[in-house]
């Protein structure tokens, strides 16, 4: 006999639970549809019982839960790192410090914040689960859609990308525990693209939030019936002021080591106002600092061939390279189109000849870009200039990625989709 | 390099190539020993006049730190130890990889890069082109069953020609293989106007109930067309016994994706033609030849056999080195035919050894796998 693999992680609420699993894998036609009206059911009164929590009680539970999921040594975080690590390939040094820079700046006065500004807004139209789709290229993904679920007071069904299916059930059971009435707002399931669950939700689900590249967006798109509310692929930068320390630079390549250079928040490029050969030296050092502090994870085959082929055509277009296990520096030329990088902490550098040129030397990048974490320049000489480009979010060098509750992904006010 | 006019000798090597090669004739089986010593001495040549005058890949040699002199890649074997230009490389022009005066430009169709980034090969020899068709596509696409006698054949070409697509290496090699092996009545139903369904169809009804074997030339995609236009329209006779299906290219980056065995079920099922009578081709913008599987002399359909002038191995994706016996890894090609450009390529195309000196598609290596929501180079340039 063959053993079975055993489901990925679930958290489904109430009594829907165990058949639900099993239905959402394979089961006949009639039976899933008999389960996921009662997921849905069962979401929508555990949506109002939800609504008629006080929030600073969801706070307080979202807090706990979340702390308990930061703790190394706590028994939910112990369960959960060895696949969660496995998962996303991150180096366990690497893991922490992920967690840390998407969860920390979500239990502070962000948080407080986030629930004042929902308090005032009027309430959601209708009570139903909204349908979040998330990526795998991130730990803590679904951190972003649920803290502004429980400030809207809205239940959620997080579907976890087949690859990463760990971290959304760790932190919607970790919620009940800390709050029971949460119990049934909330369900994290997985499931193979084109799965009958998919299209079903799909049909039923307004909104649905999808993280992802634009292959799995352009899939989910056209059978969404609802609000189809996209978080699609975006490139961040550095930006180099002619003022900028060594130490400043030396801190961007922890923009570019953290989570191994795979966020929509990871500095692909550098654009540099002070003199280049300065800015390659002193990245090069911050990686090698990075390298022994967040050690990279494994990579994939196709990691480490991409990275040797764009070392190559770096080579062969005639740039300098620093190339070292801690990353891969590629001097560019000053008019070449700006590339993206492939990855484990590969940065292209840029002369940038004047502040005034930056908007144009991105023109390409129209809607695609995500952040900028700049050194030596101030944030609004850059802000002003890249806002028109879908610029989300400006940071001092290494603290891009260290976004809180108010940060709008993508420009998207997550209490307006909600 | 030998004599004293560098543009005379490069001349020179491109005619002994090509000499080797016709000489070498439609046989595309295992060369001799003899042959392959000589095709080895061939390839070093090249690689020296590569590396003389093309800038790029002289850097990409020193990048590597293997700065030898041109001269030194012409000594035995020393070929094989020359980097391996990522075919992405084609993407970049100014890099100019070439040896001589481009004389054609061939272009990718964009279908998964985008329209402005697709892969140009400048290429200065397509008289060589012609010359590898002629050495390479009969003996795996032509046979007795489907000559039944005669010196020529009725072709239904579902690839757009040089006409319609001034800048298609495919729509170049299919166009020669009309003006040298097609029959007058040969029809090419594929142009800008899209698929003359109705044109294939009678050409296909014509000959069938003729009981004339004829040769298809297609792209998987718009054999996947002319498939669908049948199930509307049904042929009433099938095609006569020695037909055969030309197929090449796959579904990549088109709106649909079919299964290979449905499309084989569906020729089967729409025109009567088995799979032991579908050759597949594997070839690429960046490569002048062409490798085929050898159905009609009873081969492996899935497993290509390049000519003996396209050397190829597997390259371990994750250290860059040969893969370890019976492991999967991305192909790499010696191709004296790019003599005009870069020689030595390596694909993004991950295949496997197969038994009898052939390879196997297993797929194509991705840089998306875990990027989720960063983008990628291929998402910037949609």
């Amino acid at each position: 006999m063959r053993a079975r693999r055993p489901p990925p992680p679930s958290y489904l609420p109430g009594a829907c639970c165990a058949a639900a699993r099993t239905a959402a894998a394979s089961g006949p036609d009639a039976l899933l549809e008999t389960l996921l009206e009662s997921l849905l059911e069962t979401l929508r009164r555990g949506g109002e019982r939800l609504r008629a929590l006080p929030p600073d009680r969801r706070l307080e539970a979202w807090r706990r839960a979340v702390t308990r999921l930061l703790d190394p040594s706590s028994t939910a975080r112990r369960e959960l790192d060895a696949p969660l690590a496995g998962a996303v390939r991150l180096s366990a040094p690497g893991l922490q410090a992920g967690l840390l820079a998407i969860a920390s700046g979500m239990l502070g006065g962000s948080a407080d914040e986030l629930f004042r500004s929902a308090s005032g807004r009027p309430p959601a139209s209708h009570g139903d689960p909204a349908l979040v789709v998330l990526a795998s290229n991130l730990p803590g993904l679904a951190l972003q859609t649920v803290l502004p679920a429980l400030a809207r007071g809205r239940p959620l069904i997080i579907k976890s990308s087949a690859l990463e299916p760990y971290f959304a059930p760790a932190l919607l059971r970790e919620l009940a525990v800390a709050e029971p009435e949460l119990a049934e707002a909330f369900a994290a399931i997985t499931w193979a693209h084109g799965a009958p669950i998919e299209s079903a939700l799909l049909e039923r689900c307004d909104p649905v939030l999808a993280y992802g590249g634009n292959a799995a967006l352009d899939a989910l798109r056209p059978r969404a019936a609802g609000r189809f509310v996209e978080y699609g692929p975006k490139i961040s930068l550095g930006i180099v002021g002619a003022p900028a320390s060594d130490e400043q630079i030396e801190l961007l390549a922890r923009d570019v080591a953290l989570f191994d250079q795979r966020g929509c928040l990871s500095i692909q490029a550098v654009l540099s106002l002070a003199p280049i050969g300065r800015v390659a030296a002193a990245l090069a050092r911050g990686l090698d600092r990075q390298a022994g502090l967040l050690p990279p994870g494994p990579p994939t085959p196709d990691e480490s061939a991409a990275v040797r082929r764009e070392l190559d055509l770096a080579g062969m277009r005639g740039c300098e390279v620093i190339a070292t296990r801690a990353g891969s520096i590629v001097v560019e030329p000053e008019r070449a189109l700006l590339a993206t990088s492939p990855g484990r902490r590969f940065v292209r550098l840029y002369p940038l000849a004047s502040i005034e040129s930056l908007s144009d030397r991105l023109t390409g990048l129209s809607g695609a870009l995500q952040g900028a974490a700049v050194a030596g320049i101030a944030p609004g000489e850059v802000e002003s200039r890249l806002a028109p480009l879908g610029l989300s979010r400006t940071a001092p060098a290494g603290r891009l990625q260290e976004t809180d509750a108010r940060w709008h992904n993508g420009g998207v006010d997550p209490l307006e989709v909600l | 390099m030998r004599g004293n006019d560098p543009q005379s000798e490069s001349d020179e090597l491109v005619e002994e190539i090509a000499q080797r090669i016709g000489a070498l004739g439609g046989e595309a089986g295992p060369a001799t020993e003899a042959d392959r010593r000589e095709l080895e001495a061939l390839a070093g040549r090249v690689l020296e006049l590569q590396v003389q005058r093309v800038e790029a890949y002289r850097r990409l040699c020193r990048t590597r730190g293997l700065d030898l002199p041109a001269a030194g890649w012409s000594r035995p074997g020393a070929w094989r130890a020359s980097p391996a230009v990522p075919a992405r490389a084609f993407k970049e022009p100014e890099l100019e990889l070439w040896t001589a005066q481009p004389r054609i430009v061939f272009r990718s169709s964009g279908t998964t890069a985008g329209a402005h980034r697709r892969s140009e090969h400048h290429h200065p020899h397509p008289e060589l082109y012609r010359r590898i068709v002629e050495a390479s596509f009969p003996g795996a696409c032509i046979d007795q069953g489907l000559l039944c006698g005669r010196e020529r054949v009725p072709m239904l070409s579902l690839v757009p020609s040089l006409h319609d697509v001034p800048d298609s290496s495919l729509g170049f090699m299919i166009d020669h293989v009309l003006d040298r092996w097609g029959a007058n009545d040969s029809l090419s139903a594929l142009g800008t106007g899209g698929l003359d369904a109705d044109g294939a169809r009678a050409f296909l009804a014509e000959h069938a109930k003729s009981r004339r074997p004829v040769l298809v030339l297609s792209t998987a995609l718009a054999l996947a067309r002319l498939l669908d236009a049948l199930e509307e329209r049904p042929l009433d006779h099938a095609l006569a016994p020695g037909s055969v299906i030309f197929e090449t290219g796959g579904f990549k980056g088109s709106e649909r994706e079919l299964a290979r065995d449905d499309l084989l079920e569906r020729s089967l099922d729409r025109l009567g033609v088995p799979p032991s009578r579908i050759v597949r081709e594997y070839g690429m913008t960046e490569l002048t030849s062409q490798a085929y599987t050898r159905v009609l002399a009873g081969g492996d359909p899935d497993t290509f056999h390049a000519p003996p002038w396209l050397f190829w191995w597997l390259v371990d994706p994750s250290t860059g080195e040969p893969v370890a016996p019976r492991r999967e890894g991305l192909i790499a090609f010696f191709d004296l035919g790019n003599v005009g450009s870069i020689s030595h390529l390596l694909t993004e195309d991950v295949g496997r050894a197969a038994g009898d000196g052939g390879f196997e598609l297993v797929g194509r290596a991705s840089d998306a796998e875990l990027r989720g929501c960063s983008l990628t180079a291929e998402e910037l340039l949609r």
